[in-house]
C-alpha cells in the first residue's frame, strides 16, 4: 500500500496536475482570446479558429513547464488560478457582447 | 518532481507515458494509415460497389426521388424523440412523419458510391432554439439511385477509419476522449523523445542489427520515431485541433454559446441566408441549374471542378437555401469555395468569401490530415508514414520488456509479463482481428442479415482470442525469456491474408490477373497485393523469430558442439 501511495505522490499526481493544470490554463486562455478578440472588433470564427490553432501548444508547454519545475506553488498557482481567472474574465466580455 | 535532472524526467514521461498510452496510439496509427485507402478496403468489402467513381448525380432526376422515399432512422428516433418532443404540445409525431428540413449528398474522387443524408425535423420540439434534428442517411449507387443495403459494412470507411479517432468506442464519446488523451501525449512522449536523445543527427543513421536484439531495436526504435518526427507530431498535433471545437476545448459549444449563437444570428442577417423557417411552404426550384451555375462560376474562377458536397437548408419552405461545394481533389487546403443559392428562385444569395489568414491555416492543417487530394504517390507516404509510426511505438514495447525482464525475473515480477502480452495484442493481435473481418467479409454469406454486425463482433472477438492467446503464452516472459505468441501470432498473419485474398476470388471471381491486366480495378488489387505483401513480411518475421527461439538456439549450440 504504502508503495503506491509513493508511486501516486511522486509520480503520477505531478503528471496529472500537470494535465489539469494545463487544461484549464489552456481553457482561460483561448477562452479569453476569443471573447476578447470578439470584442475588439474580430470576427467570431477566426477569433475561434486562431484559438483552437494556438491551444495546444500552449497546452503542451504549460504541461511541461508544471511537471519539471521545482516550484510547485508558481506552477500551480499560474496554471489553476490563472486559467480560472481567465475564464472569469472571458465569461465577463462575453456578457459584455451579448448584452 | 524528485528527479535529479529534467532529462531523467524526461526520460520518466517517455518511457511510462509512452507505454501507457502507446496501446491506444498503435490503434490509431495503424488504422489510420488504413483509413488513407479507406474507400478502396470498402470497395473490396462490398463487391457490388466495384465500378467507377461517379460524379454527383442530377439532383432533380434521382436525388430528390431517393430523399422523398428515406425514413429517420429508427434507432435514433427512438432515442432522441422523447428528448426533443414537448409532451405538452400533444403526441409525438410518428416516425415516418417527421417532415425533411435538410437534405445533403457528399462523394469524392474515389467514390463509386453516393453518401446522402437527411435532417428530420421535430414538429413540436420541447427546446425550439436548438438544432432539433433525427437523422436518416443511406448509400446509393448513383448510376440507378438504388439503395445500397444497410447490412453491407463499409469496412474501411464505416469500421477502420473511425477506429483511428474513436476507438468506435461512442458511449458518452469515450473514444474520442482516450483517443484525445493519447494525442497530447503523443505530443509529450515526442517533445521527450528528442529531449533525452540529445545525439539525434547522428541516431537517424544508427541501425546496429547485428548487436543484440536490446540495442537493435532501441536504434529501430530512434530511426523511425526521428525519420517521420515531423509527420509523427503533424498528425497528433491537427487531430487534436480537428477535434478541439467538438470535444477537447469546446469553448464556443457550452461557456461560450450564447456569443456563439449571437454571432451565427448577426451571420445570417450579413449573409443573407436564412437562419429559421419562415413558415410558410413553398416548392423547390431546379438545383440541377444551380449546380451548372456553380461550376461556371468556378471555371470563371479559373479552378473548374465537379460538385463533392451539396445541401439544400429548410427543405420545403420559402426560406430554403441551397449551398454548392466543389469537390476538393485538385489541393491540399479543405476549402469548399461555396455557393449559396434561394431555394425557391436559384437566384445567388452569396459566393463564400476568401478565408482570413488564420482560418486558411487551419484549412490546410486539416486537409493535410484528412488528405481528399489525388495523389496517389503522396497517398502512399502517408501509409509510410502511419506504419513508421507503428514501428516506432512497437520498438518502444519491445525495448521497455528486454530491459526489464531479466530483472522482473529475478525479482518474481510479472510486470514484463503483462506489457508483452498487451504488445503482442496491439502489435500482431490488431492485425489479425483486421484481417480475420476482411476474411469474414467474404466467407459469410452476402444475404446474411446484419452481416456488417456479425464482421463487426468478430473483429472483436479475434482480438480478445489474440490477447487471451498472448497471456496464456507469456508465462516464459516472466523467467526472462520470449514470449512464443509473437511467433505464432506471425505465422497466423501468413494464413489469413491468403485466406482472404483467395476467398475475395472464389467469390466474386475477381482475381489478381483479372484486376490487374484484363479488367483493372485497382482498389481490389491494391487491397489484395497489400494482403499478400503482410502475409510475406510476417513470413520473413516468423522465420527471423525461430531462428532466434530457445529450441532453435538449443540446436545451433548442439551443433556447434558435436562439430
Amino acid at each position: 500500500m504504502t508503495a503506491i501511495w509513493q508511486v501516486t505522490r511522486r509520480y503520477i499526481s505531478p503528471v496529472v496536475a500537470a494535465f489539469l493544470g494545463g487544461y484549464l490554463f489552456t481553457w482561460g486562455t483561448i477562452s479569453l482570446l476569443i471573447s476578447g478578440l470578439v470584442y475588439v472588433g474580430n470576427d467570431f470564427h477566426n477569433a475561434e479558429t486562431v484559438g483552437f490553432l494556438i491551444a495546444f501548444p500552449i497546452f503542451l508547454i504549460v504541461f511541461f513547464w508544471v511537471f519539471i519545475s521545482q516550484r510547485i506553488w508558481l506552477t500551480y498557482t499560474t496554471t489553476f488560478l490563472g486559467g480560472a481567472l481567465m475564464t472569469a474574465v472571458a465569461y465577463w466580455l462575453q456578457m459584455l457582447l451579448i448584452r | 518532481m524528485k528527479f535529479t535532472n529534467t532529462r531523467q524526467a524526461m526520460a520518466w514521461l517517455h518511457t511510462w507515458l509512452g507505454l501507457i498510452l502507446g496501446f491506444v496510439l498503435m490503434v490509431c496509427f495503424f488504422f489510420g494509415a488504413l483509413s488513407v485507402f479507406d474507400r478502396e478496403i470498402d470497395r473490396w468489402a462490398i463487391p457490388e460497389t466495384r465500378f467507377d467513381p461517379q460524379p454527383m448525380p442530377s439532383f432533380d432526376n434521382l436525388l430528390i426521388n431517393v430523399f422523398e422515399r428515406s425514413e429517420p432512422d429508427v434507432d435514433e428516433y427512438n432515442l432522441m424523440m422523447p428528448q426533443f418532443h414537448n409532451p405538452a404540445a400533444g403526441e409525438m409525431t410518428p416516425r415516418t412523419e417527421l417532415p425533411a428540413d435538410e437534405y445533403w449528398a457528399y462523394t469524392t474522387h474515389r467514390d463509386p458510391v453516393l453518401l446522402m443524408g437527411i435532417g428530420f425535423r421535430v414538429p413540436h420540439p420541447l427546446k425550439p432554439d436548438e438544432h432539433n434534428h433525427i437523422h436518416g442517411s443511406m448509400t446509393i449507387d448513383p448510376r440507378s439511385g438504388d439503395n445500397i443495403p444497410s447490412s453491407s459494412l463499409k469496412i474501411g470507411s464505416d469500421w477502420f477509419y473511425p477506429l483511428h479517432y474513436s476507438l468506435n468506442l461512442n458511449w458518452n464519446y469515450i473514444g474520442f476522449f482516450i483517443v484525445g488523451i493519447a494525442a497530447f501525449f503523443m505530443l509529450v512522449a515526442l517533445v521527450s523523445g528528442v529531449w533525452i536523445h540529445r545525439r539525434i543527427f547522428r541516431e537517424f543513421f544508427t541501425f546496429r542489427k547485428e548487436k543484440s536484439i536490446r540495442r537493435a531495436t532501441l536504434d529501430l526504435h530512434n530511426m523511425s520515431g526521428v525519420v517521420a518526427l515531423p509527420f509523427h507530431f503533424f498528425f497528433a498535433l491537427t487531430g487534436l485541433i480537428i477535434f478541439a471545437g467538438f470535444y477537447y476545448l469546446p469553448v464556443t459549444n457550452t461557456m461560450l454559446k450564447p456569443l456563439h449563437n449571437m454571432h451565427e444570428a448577426i451571420e445570417s442577417e450579413a449573409t443573407g441566408l436564412p437562419h429559421e423557417r419562415s413558415g410558410i411552404n413553398a416548392s423547390l426550384a431546379s438545383v440541377d441549374a444551380m449546380v451548372g451555375e456553380a461550376k461556371s462560376r468556378w471555371a470563371a474562377r479559373d479552378m473548374a471542378g465537379e460538385v463533392g458536397f451539396l445541401m439544400v437548408h429548410h427543405v420545403g419552405d420559402k426560406n430554403s437555401y441551397v449551398s454548392i461545394y466543389r469537390a476538393g481533389s485538385d489541393r491540399v487546403s479543405l476549402v469548399g469555395e461555396g455557393i449559396h443559392f434561394k431555394g425557391t428562385t436559384g437566384e445567388v444569395l452569396r459566393e463564400d468569401p476568401p478565408h482570413s489568414t488564420a482560418e486558411g491555416i487551419a484549412e490546410f492543417l486539416t486537409g493535410l490530415h484528412l488528405q481528399h487530394f489525388e495523389h496517389w504517390f503522396l497517398r502512399w507516404l502517408y501509409v509510410l508514414g502511419g506504419l513508421l509510426g507503428c514501428v516506432c511505438i512497437a520498438t518502444g514495447f519491445i525495448f521497455f520488456t528486454e530491459k526489464r525482464k531479466q530483472q522482473h525475473a529475478k525479482n518474481n515480477s510479472q510486470g514484463s509479463r503483462i506489457v508483452d502480452a498487451f504488445a503482442v495484442t496491439t502489435v500482431t493481435g490488431i492485425v489479425v482481428a483486421a484481417v480475420t473481418m476482411l476474411a469474414a467479409n467474404r466467407i459469410l454469406p452476402g444475404d446474411l442479415a446484419n452481416k456488417g454486425d456479425w464482421e463487426k463482433w468478430i473483429f472483436c472477438i479475434a482480438l480478445a482470442l489474440s490477447f487471451i492467446h498472448a497471456t496464456i503464452r507469456s508465462a516464459p516472459v516472466a523467467r526472462g525469456e520470449k514470449n512464443p505468441a509473437w511467433l505464432e501470432q506471425c505465422l497466423l498473419l501468413v494464413l489469413l491474408p491468403v485466406i482472404a485474398v483467395i476467398a475475395n476470388w472464389l467469390t466474386t471471381g475477381d482475381h489478381l490477373l483479372k484486376t490487374m491486366f484484363t479488367d483493372p480495378y485497382w482498389a481490389v488489387a491494391g487491397v489484395d497485393l497489400s494482403l499478400l505483401a503482410l502475409a510475406v513480411i510476417c513470413w520473413r518475421v516468423a522465420q527471423r523469430l525461430r531462428m532466434n527461439s530457445p529450441s532453435a538456439l538449443v540446436a545451433k549450440s548442439d551443433i556447434a558442439y558435436d562439430s
